[in-house]
C-alpha cells in the first residue's frame, strides 16, 4: 500500500510541522531522524490519524486518512507506541488478543509472532512484570499479528539491548521482503544506513531533506539537523561510515 | 481454567444463597426449605411434598428469597459495573458512583423523602432515585464532551466535581430538615431488607440485559485499558463503546442502588479480587465480578441481619468494616504483595 502526504502542515501552540509531502511506496522502509522534539513521533501520528493537520491531507492508496474509521485504518495499518499503558493485569497472550481485535485471534499466528521476536515462552507471562525491552519486543510482535499492509513504529528499539536491536532489524527486512510497507523514526544513524531505503530529516518541524537514502543520508544534511559534527570514516573492515564522535 | 473458576465460582453462589435463606429469626429446617424452593417450580410442584407451615413458606418466599435474589442482583450490578468503569478510565480506584450516580441517586431519594413526593405511589423514592442517577451520569458525560470526544481524565474529574455539587444539595436539604434525617440517612449506607418482588423484578431485567450488552464490549474494553489511541489503532470504535458501556452502567447501577440505596466497596473491590483470581482479560473479570460482588453482598448481608439479634444493621457498615480486612488478606495472600491493579 502506498502512503501519500500532500501539502501537510500542523500547528500546536509554538511548535509547527511542515509542509511535508511525501510519498511512500509499497514494500519499502523508510525512516524518519531528527533530534528530540523535531517532530518525528508527530509525524507519524499524522499519518496514522490520530492527529489532524491544519492544512494537507494524508492518503493510503488513494484513500483520505481523514475519512477512515477505526476499523478500516486497523485493516491498513498498525502502530508500534513508543510508551503503552501497562493494562491490569494483562498476560502477555491478553495483550496479544487486543490487537487481534480485527480478525480475530488464531493461536497459530499468535505463537508464529512471538516467536518471531524470541518471547513465545512469555505467553502467559503477567505483562507488567516483563522489563522495558521485553515489552517493545510483545509490542512489535503485537503489530506483527495485527498483520495490516503499513507497520508505523516511533522507536521499535527503544530499551532493547544490541542483541535484540539486531532482531528487530533483521525482523524488519523479512516484513520488507513480504511486502509490507515500514514507517518508523529511529536514533540509530547506523541502522538507517543499512535498514532504510528512504529518509526523511526533521529538524524543528521543517523538512531538512527527503529521498532514498544514499542521497538522503549525507554529512552536510545530518549536520544540518543536528547540533554535532558528522564525518566520514572508515571502519576497520574498509566500509565508510558517517558518524559523529570519534573519542 | 479460568472457565472452571467461573463456574466454581457459580456454584459457590448458589451455595450462599441456599445457606442465606437459614439466616433468620425463624430457623427453618433444609427439609422444608427444599419442599419450597419444589413447590415454586412449575410442573415441579406437583410433586414435591408440602411438609411446611404456611408461616414457613411465607418467610422464605416472601421475605428471604427477595432479600437474598435482590443481594445477588446489586451485588452482581456493581461488580459488573465497577469492572467496566476501571476499564474506561484505566484507573485501578474508580467504581460506578464515580460518574455521579451515587449522588444523583441520592439527591433524587432524599428529595422524595424531604418533599413527600408521592408521584409514583409507594415506590416514588425508588423511581426519584433511579431518574436522578440517570440524570446525572448524563450531565456528566455532556459535560466532559470535548469535540465529540470523552477524555477518561476529564470525565473522572467532571464526575467527582458534579458529585460534590450534587452531594452539597443533599446535605443541604438534610441540614434544612433535620426531623428526616433518619429515613434518609438509612438509605443513604443501604439496605436489602425492604426488597420485596414487585421492586426486583423490573431491575433484574433491567441488570440482566445490561450486564449482557457490558459483557458483550469485553474485548473492546480490553483495548481501551491499553489506551484509548492504541484500542482505536487496532480497530475499536472507542467512542461508542465508552458512550454504551457508560450509559449501560448506569441504567444497571442506578435501578440496582434505586432499591438498596446506596452500597459501597463492591464496585471497587470486587473487579480487583477477579483480577487477582483470574488475571485481567474481562472476558473472566466482567462475570466474576457479577459473581463474586452477588456472593459478597449477599455475606454481607447475612451479617448485617444476623449481627445484632432483632437489628438490621445498614449494609453499608458491613461492606466496609468486613470488605476492607478481605480485601488486604486476598491481596497478601493471592499475590504475594505484588499485585499491581
Amino acid at each position: 500500500m502506498k502512503v501519500e502526504l500532500k501539502g501537510v502542515t500542523y500547528k500546536v501552540q509554538s511548535f509547527s510541522l511542515g509542509p511535508l509531502d511525501l510519498s511512500i511506496e509499497k514494500g519499502t522502509i523508510t525512516a524518519i531522524i531528527g533530534k528530540n522534539g523535531s517532530g518525528k513521533s508527530t509525524t507519524l501520528k499524522i499519518i496514522h490519524g490520530d492527529i489532524r493537520p491544519n492544512k494537507g491531507t494524508v492518503k493510503i492508496d488513494d484513500s483520505a486518512v481523514s475519512s477512515m474509521s477505526s476499523a478500516q485504518l486497523a485493516d491498513r495499518t498498525s502502530f508500534v507506541w513508543q510508551e503503552i499503558h501497562s493494562p491490569m493485569s494483562f498476560s502477555v497472550r491478553d495483550v496479544m488478543n487486543v490487537s487481534g481485535y480485527l480478525r480475530g485471534s488464531e493461536e497459530g499466528r499468535m505463537s508464529e509472532a512471538l516467536e518471531s521476536v524470541g518471547l513465545l515462552s512469555f505467553i502467559d507471562r503477567d505483562f507488567s512484570v516483563l522489563s522495558g525491552g521485553e515489552r517493545r519486543l510483545v509490542t512489535v510482535a503485537a503489530a506483527i499479528y495485527q498483520d495490516s499492509e503499513i507497520m508505523i513504529m516511533d522507536e521499535p528499539t527503544n530499551f532493547l539491548d544490541i542483541d535484540n536491536q539486531i532482531l528487530v532489524y533483521n525482523l524488519l527486512r523479512e516484513l520488507r521482503k513480504r511486502g509490507k510497507t515500514i514507517i518508523l523514526t529511529l536514533h540509530d544513524l547506523d541502522a538507517v544506513n543499512n535498514l532504510a531505503d528512504s529518509v526523511l530529516i526533521l529538524r524543528d518541524g521543517k523538512k531538512v531533506a527527503w529521498g532514498d537514502t544514499r542521497s538522503t543520508l549525507t554529512v552536510e544534511n545530518l549536520n544540518k539537523a543536528f547540533n554535532v559534527s558528522f564525518h566520514t570514516y572508515d571502519t576497520v573492515n574498509g566500509s565508510s561510515f558517517v558518524g559523529s564522535y570519534r573519542g | 481454567m479460568r472457565y472452571l473458576w467461573i463456574l466454581f465460582l457459580f456454584f459457590l453462589l448458589i451455595i450462599t444463597v441456599i445457606l442465606s435463606d437459614f439466616i433468620g429469626s425463624v430457623r427453618i429446617p433444609i427439609l422444608n426449605l427444599l419442599e419450597i424452593y419444589g413447590s415454586q417450580i412449575p410442573f415441579l410442584s406437583n410433586f414435591i411434598p408440602h411438609g411446611y407451615t404456611l408461616a414457613q413458606e411465607q418467610i422464605i418466599v416472601q421475605l428471604r428469597e427477595p432479600e437474598i435474589l435482590g443481594g445477588v442482583v446489586i451485588g452482581a450490578s456493581l461488580g459488573i459495573g465497577g469492572a467496566a468503569i476501571q476499564s474506561i478510565f484505566r484507573n485501578p480506584i474508580t467504581e460506578p458512583y464515580i460518574i455521579g450516580l451515587s449522588s444523583g441517586a441520592s439527591l433524587g431519594a432524599v428529595s422524595s423523602i424531604v418533599l413527600g413526593l408521592t408521584i409514583f405511589g409507594i415506590y416514588t423514592q425508588q423511581i426519584t432515585a433511579f431518574v436522578f442517577g440517570l440524570s446525572i451520569v448524563f450531565i456528566v458525560y455532556f459535560f466532559a464532551l470535548r469535540g465529540g470526544k470523552v477524555h477518561p481524565t476529564y470525565l473522572l474529574l467532571t464526575g467527582v466535581a458534579v458529585s460534590f455539587f450534587v452531594s452539597a444539595i443533599v446535605a443541604l436539604l438534610l441540614f434544612t430538615n433535620i426531623n428526616l434525617q433518619g429515613e434518609a440517612f438509612f438509605w443513604l449506607l443501604g439496605s436489602l431488607e425492604d426488597i420485596n418482588w414487585t421492586l426486583l423484578f423490573p431491575v433484574a431485567i433491567v441488570v440482566l440485559i445490561t450486564s449482557y450488552v457490558i459483557y458483550l464490549q469485553h474485548r473492546e474494553l480490553d483495548a481501551i485499558q491499553m489506551g484509548d489511541m492504541h484500542a482505536r489503532a487496532v480497530g475499536v470504535n472507542v467512542e461508542r463503546t465508552k458512550r454504551v458501556t457508560i450509559f449501560m452502567v448506569a441504567l444497571s447501577v442506578s435501578a440496582a442502588v434505586s432499591i438498596s440505596g446506596l452500597i459501597g466497596f463492591v464496585g471497587l473491590v470486587m473487579p480487583h479480587l477477579s483480577r487477582m483470581l483470574l488475571g485481567g482479560s474481562n472476558k473472566h473479570v466482567i462475570p466474576a465480578s457479577g459473581i463474586l460482588g452477588a456472593i459478597f453482598l449477599i455475606c454481607a448481608d447475612d451479617i448485617a441481619r444476623g449481627i445484632v439479634p432483632g437489628v438490621v444493621v445498614p449494609i453499608g457498615i458491613v461492606t466496609g468494616i468486613i470488605g476492607v480486612p478481605f480485601l488486604m488478606y486476598f491481596m497478601r495472600k493471592l499475590t504475594g504483595g505484588r499485585y499491581e491493579g
